[in-house]
C-alpha cells in the first residue's frame, strides 16, 4: 500500500513537471505578446520587457527557469498583475473556488445518489422517468443558462440570496447549486446506471435466492460495486469543480481560480497559467489516488500492486 | 407512511419555504449600509493590473489611480474636464513653451511626508528611466530631451526639461508650445510617486516590486489604499493627509471590475452597487426607450475607426479606401443596428476636443461615388477585388459592426469580405505587425486636444499601424506643435485632418457614447469626456429606492 502511494506521488511529480513543460510551450508558441497592449510602445521597451522578463532567451532556459522556480516553491511573478507572484494570486483564489466547488461536490453527491438509486429501484415507473428528464435536463444545460437562471429566481425575484458577488457568508450559495445541480445530473445517471446493472448480475440474484432481504441486499451488496464506475467519475469531478468554473464565476462575480485559468491564457500571462496547470494537475492526481484506493477498499477484486 | 405524516411533511415544507422567505427577504440592500456609512459602490469594467502610476496602461487603473493620487493639476470639482489646482497652487506661462509651477507647501504624503517639487524629479526621472521600461513613457516626451533620455541616448537625467529650483517650485521647458499641458497633468504618468517607499522596496527603476500593494503603498490622493482582492474590489479610505480632505465626503471607495456586463446590470438592479461602468450593449435600447431615472448617458472623446492596411493591395490606392468607406451608411448602422446613441462620425476628431475645432463634416455615405471610385480604381462592380479580411476582437459589438461593413460592401461595391475574430492580445499583435487587410480599432483622447487623435496617424508614430506614411501630414503635425498662436495652431491640425480624410488610411466609423446606471442618492458625480473623475467632490444622500413610487 506505501509503496503503491510512493510509486504514484513520484509519477505524479513527473506528470506535474510535465503539465507545466507543455503549458509553457504552448504558451510560448501561440500568436501575441504578454505586453501587448492598445497604445503600441516603443521598440526599446519591448525589447527591455523581454530581456526583463527572460523572454529573449532559448526556449530551453526559459523551461529550466520556471521548472527550477516550481521545484524550489519559489513561484515566478505573473507578467500580467505586476508586483504579484503566481502564488498570491492563486492563494487569493483558492478558498474561494474550494470553498464554492466543495459545497457543489457535496450538493452533487446528496441529491445524485438517492435520486439515481431511486430511479433505478423504481426502473420504468413515473419517478425513474422524472428523475432521469430531470438528470437529462440538467446534463444538457450548460452552467451559462442555469446560473442566470438561477441569479434572477433566487436573487433578483426572491431576494433570497445577493445576485452576484463574494461579500456576504452566503453567498456561496446559488453558485454552488448551479454547479451542483449540474454535476447531480450527471452523478444521478450514472448511480442509476450502475445500480441496475448491479442489480441484474449474478450474485445478487444468488442472494436473493439465500433469501435476504431486498434492503440488506442493495445497501451491503449491489450498492458497493454500483458506487464503482461513479467514483471513476467523482474523483476528476472534485478536481475540477475544486480548481473553479470559468462561466460560473463569470456570472456570480466570484474572485476564483476559473477566472484566472482563462484571463492568463488570453493575456498570455504564462506564470500563472502554469501554476495554475500544476495546481489542476496536483488536483486531478490526488483525486486519481484517492479513488484507487477507494475502488480496491470497495471492490476486492482489485488490488494495489504496481505490477 | 400514513396520511397524516404526509400531510404534516408538506406542511412543515411549505412553513419552512416561508419562514426563509420572510427572512430573506427583509435584508437590507448592500448600498443601503453602504449609504449609511458613506462608502460609495463603484464598478469600473475589467480588473487592475497595477496601482503603480508609472507601470499602469489601462482605464480601470485610471479610475481607482486618480483616487489614491494626485498630480500637479486635479479635475475640476464642478467640471472634471477643466482644470484646477491640485499639488500645483498655481502655474503660469508667458509662451506655452516653459511652464512655472507653484506647489502647494500643505500638500503631503498619507505617511505625513512633506510633497516637494523633488518628488516630481523623482517620479519623472522614473518614468523615463529606459530600465524601467515603462510603456507610457512616452507620454512625457512633451517634455524638452525627455525623448532622448527615455529611449537611452543620455544618462543624465539635468538635459530633460524639468527643474526644481526650490522645494516648492518646478520649472517646466517643453518641446514646443503645449496650451493643452495643465489638461495632460491630470494623466496618472505625471503623477509624483512616494520615494521613500519605492526606495525601500528595491529603487527607483525595479520593477515587479510590493511597494504599490495594500500595507506598503504611500500616495497622495483624497483616499488610501485599504485592500485590494484579485478579480474582486479595491477598497480606498480617505486619506487624513490630503490637503483638501475637509472637502473630501466620502469615508471609502470600493471599485469592483465586473467584466460580464450583464452580470453588473443585475449586481446594480440588486442594490449593490451605486454606479455601473457600463451597461451591456443589447440593453442600451431599451433603457434609451424606457428613459428610467438611473440611466445616463454622456459624450465621451472616442473614435471608433477602420483601419486600412495601406502596405497591401488594393488598400495601397486611395480610391479603394475612400469608395469603402463612402459605401457604409453609418447613420443606418448607428440608427437601426447598433442602437446605443453614438454619432456617426464625420471626421475623425470627435466634437469637444476643442471648442473652436467642430468636427469636420466630410465623412459620408455615398454608394454612387463609392462605386464611381472603385470602377476608377480598376475594380468595375467589385470584378477582380480579392477577398478580404476584417480584423476585430471577440467583443459581441465588434462582430455587429463588422458584420454591417461586410454587408454593405457587398451590397454597394461587390466585394466579398470575411471577419477574423481574434482574441484581444493576438488582435494587437496582428494590427502591429500590419498582420490585416482591415481592422477594427478605437482610440480615446488623452487629453482635449485634437492632437490626441491626429498625433497618431503621423508616419513614426507607433499607433499608426496603418503602414501609411505622408511627409506633408507629419509636416502639418510638428508646425502645429510649434506654433504658439492658438487659431493657426488649430487651421494647421485641421488642413491635417482634412488631408488625413483625403487619404482615408482609417474610415472613421462614429464617436462613443458612454452609457451608466447610476443610483439617485450619489451626488456630484459629474460626466468627463475623457473619463477624469473627481472622487473628493462626490458625495451620498440618504437612500433612495432606484425607481420613484408613481
Amino acid at each position: 500500500m506505501i509503496r503503491f502511494i510512493l510509486s504514484r506521488a513520484v509519477q505524479g511529480m513527473i506528470v506535474i513537471v510535465a503539465v507545466i513543460s507543455i503549458t509553457y510551450t504552448l504558451m510560448y508558441l501561440s500568436p501575441g505578446s504578454p505586453f501587448a497592449s492598445e497604445r503600441e510602445m516603443p521598440e526599446n521597451v519591448r525589447e527591455s520587457l523581454n530581456r526583463i522578463y527572460g523572454l529573449d532567451q532559448p526556449l530551453r532556459v526559459q523551461l529550466w527557469r520556471n521548472v527550477k522556480s516550481f521545484a524550489t516553491f519559489d513561484l515566478p511573478v505573473s507578467y500580467r498583475l505586476k508586483g504579484w507572484n503566481s502564488g498570491d494570486i492563486i492563494a487569493q483564489a483558492a478558498p474561494v473556488s474550494f470553498t464554492v466547488g466543495g459545497m457543489a461536490f457535496l450538493i452533487a453527491v446528496a441529491l445524485g445518489i438517492p435520486a439515481g438509486a431511486l430511479a433505478a429501484l423504481r426502473a420504468g415507473k413515473f419517478v425513474d422517468r422524472a428523475t432521469m428528464a430531470a438528470a437529462t435536463l440538467g446534463v444538457c444545460l450548460p452552467s451559462l443558462v442555469l446560473g442566470p437562471l438561477i441569479a434572477l429566481l433566487f436573487g433578483m425575484k426572491m431576494k433570497w440570496f445577493n445576485v452576484a458577488g463574494w461579500y456576504d457568508s452566503d453567498d456561496w450559495v446559488l453558485p454552488a447549486v448551479t454547479l451542483g445541480l449540474i454535476s447531480a445530473a450527471a452523478v444521478a445517471r450514472l448511480t442509476r446506471g450502475g445500480l441496475r446493472e448491479t442489480l441484474a448480475a449474478d450474485h445478487i440474484r444468488t442472494a436473493r435466492a439465500k433469501g435476504l432481504d431486498e434492503k440488506t441486499i442493495i445497501a451491503r451488496h449491489a450498492f458497493r460495486l454500483a458506487c464503482l464506475p461513479l467514483i471513476n467519475y467523482l474523483g476528476p469531478l472534485a478536481a475540477g469543480l475544486l480548481s473553479g468554473a470559468f462561466v460560473t464565476e463569470t456570472v456570480f462575480q466570484l474572485p476564483g481560480l476559473g477566472r484566472h485559468f482563462i484571463s492568463s491564457a488570453v493575456h498570455k500571462d504564462f506564470t500563472v497559467a502554469m501554476t495554475l496547470a500544476a495546481l489542476f494537475a496536483a488536483l486531478i492526481v490526488i483525486f486519481n489516488l484517492l479513488v484507487d484506493i477507494l475502488q480496491a477498499w470497495l471492490n476486492p477484486r482489485i488490488r494495489l500492486t504496481e505490477k | 407512511m400514513t396520511w397524516i405524516t404526509r400531510l404534516i411533511i408538506i406542511a412543515a415544507l411549505v412553513a419552512g419555504v416561508w419562514g426563509f422567505d420572510a427572512l430573506r427577504k427583509t435584508r437590507p440592500e448592500r448600498v443601503k449600509l453602504a449609504d449609511e456609512n458613506g462608502v460609495l459602490l463603484v464598478g469600473i469594467g475589467t480588473d487592475i493590473e497595477t496601482l503603480d502610476p508609472h507601470i499602469a496602461t489601462g482605464q480601470p487603473e485610471h479610475f481607482v489611480i486618480v483616487s489614491l493620487f494626485e498630480g500637479l493639476v486635479a479635475p475640476g470639482v464642478n467640471d472634471p474636464d477643466a482644470n484646477e489646482p491640485g499639488v500645483a497652487l498655481s502655474w503660469e506661462s508667458q509662451d506655452q513653451v516653459t511652464w512655472r509651477f507653484k506647489l502647494r507647501p500643505e500638500a503631503k504624503w498619507s505617511d505625513g511626508t512633506p510633497i516637494t517639487s523633488h518628488d516630481f524629479l523623482y517620479a519623472w526621472q522614473r518614468i523615463l528611466s529606459p530600465e524601467l521600461a515603462s510603456k507610457y513613457g512616452e507620454m512625457l516626451h512633451l517634455l524638452k530631451g525627455a525623448a532622448a533620455f527615455n529611449k537611452g541616448e543620455t544618462k543624465d537625467f539635468s538635459t530633460v526639461g524639468v527643474k526644481a529650483p526650490d522645494d516648492h517650485t518646478l520649472e517646466i521647458v517643453l518641446e514646443g508650445p503645449a496650451p493643452y499641458f495643465p489638461g495632460m497633468l491630470k494623466h496618472y504618468t505625471w503623477f509624483p510617486v512616494p520615494r521613500q517607499t519605492i526606495e525601500k522596496f528595491g529603487g527607483m527603476t525595479k520593477r515587479d516590486t510590493e511597494w504599490a500593494r495594500p500595507g506598503n503603498l504611500v500616495c497622495n490622493g483624497p483616499f488610501t489604499l485599504k485592500d485590494w482582492r484579485i478579480n474582486h474590489f479595491i477598497a480606498v479610505k480617505k486619506n487624513a493627509h490630503y490637503w483638501d480632505a475637509a472637502r473630501c465626503a466620502l469615508r471609502e471607495i470600493h471599485f469592483f471590475p465586473i467584466d460580464n456586463y450583464e452580470s453588473e446590470e443585475r449586481s446594480f438592479l440588486d442594490g449593490q452597487l451605486h454606479i455601473t461602468y457600463t451597461v451591456p450593449l443589447a440593453k442600451v435600447p431599451l433603457y434609451r426607450q424606457t428613459k428610467p431615472p438611473f440611466f445616463k448617458q454622456s459624450l465621451e472623446m472616442t473614435c471608433e475607426f477602420y483601419r486600412c492596411n495601406t502596405t497591401r493591395a488594393p488598400f495601397n490606392d486611395k480610391r479603394v479606401r475612400n469608395a469603402l468607406s463612402l459605401a457604409v451608411d453609418r447613420v443606418a448602422l448607428l440608427d437601426q443596428v447598433i442602437r446605443s446613441g453614438h454619432r456617426p462620425a464625420t471626421g475623425l476628431t470627435p466634437p469637444g476636443a476643442h471648442p473652436d475645432y467642430p468636427p469636420l463634416e466630410k465623412v459620408r455615405f455615398d454608394p454612387k461615388e463609392a462605386k464611381r471610385l472603385l470602377t476608377e480604381a480598376g475594380f468595375p462592380d467589385g470584378k477582380g477585388f480579392r477577398k478580404i479580411d476584417i480584423l476585430t476582437n471577440t467583443s459581441p459589438n465588434a462582430r455587429t459592426v463588422a458584420e454591417f461593413f461586410q454587408e454593405s460592401w457587398r451590397k454597394h461595391l461587390g466585394i466579398e469580405v470575411s471577419i477574423r475574430q481574434m482574441d484581444w492580445q493576438v488582435y494587437l499583435d496582428a494590427q502591429h505587425r500590419l498582420d490585416y487587410d482591415v481592422a477594427r480599432a478605437g482610440w480615446v483622447g488623452d487629453y482635449t486636444d485634437p492632437f490626441t487623435f491626429l498625433g497618431i496617424f503621423r508616419s513614426f508614430d507607433g499607433n499608426n499601424d496603418t503602414g501609411w506614411k505622408n511627409p506633408r501630414y507629419d509636416e502639418l503635425m510638428l508646425a502645429s506643435t510649434r506654433e504658439p498662436d492658438v487659431s493657426k495652431r488649430l487651421a494647421l491640425m485641421r488642413q491635417g485632418e482634412e488631408m488625413l480624410l483625403d487619404e482615408m488610411p482609417m474610415i472613421p466609423v462614429f464617436w462613443r457614447m458612454n452609457s451608466s446606471l447610476e443610483r439617485p442618492e450619489v451626488r456630484n458625480w459629474k460626466h468627463s469626456m475623457i473619463s477624469h473623475r473627481c472622487y473628493k467632490a462626490v458625495s451620498l444622500g440618504p437612500y433612495q429606492p432606484l425607481m420613484p413610487k408613481p
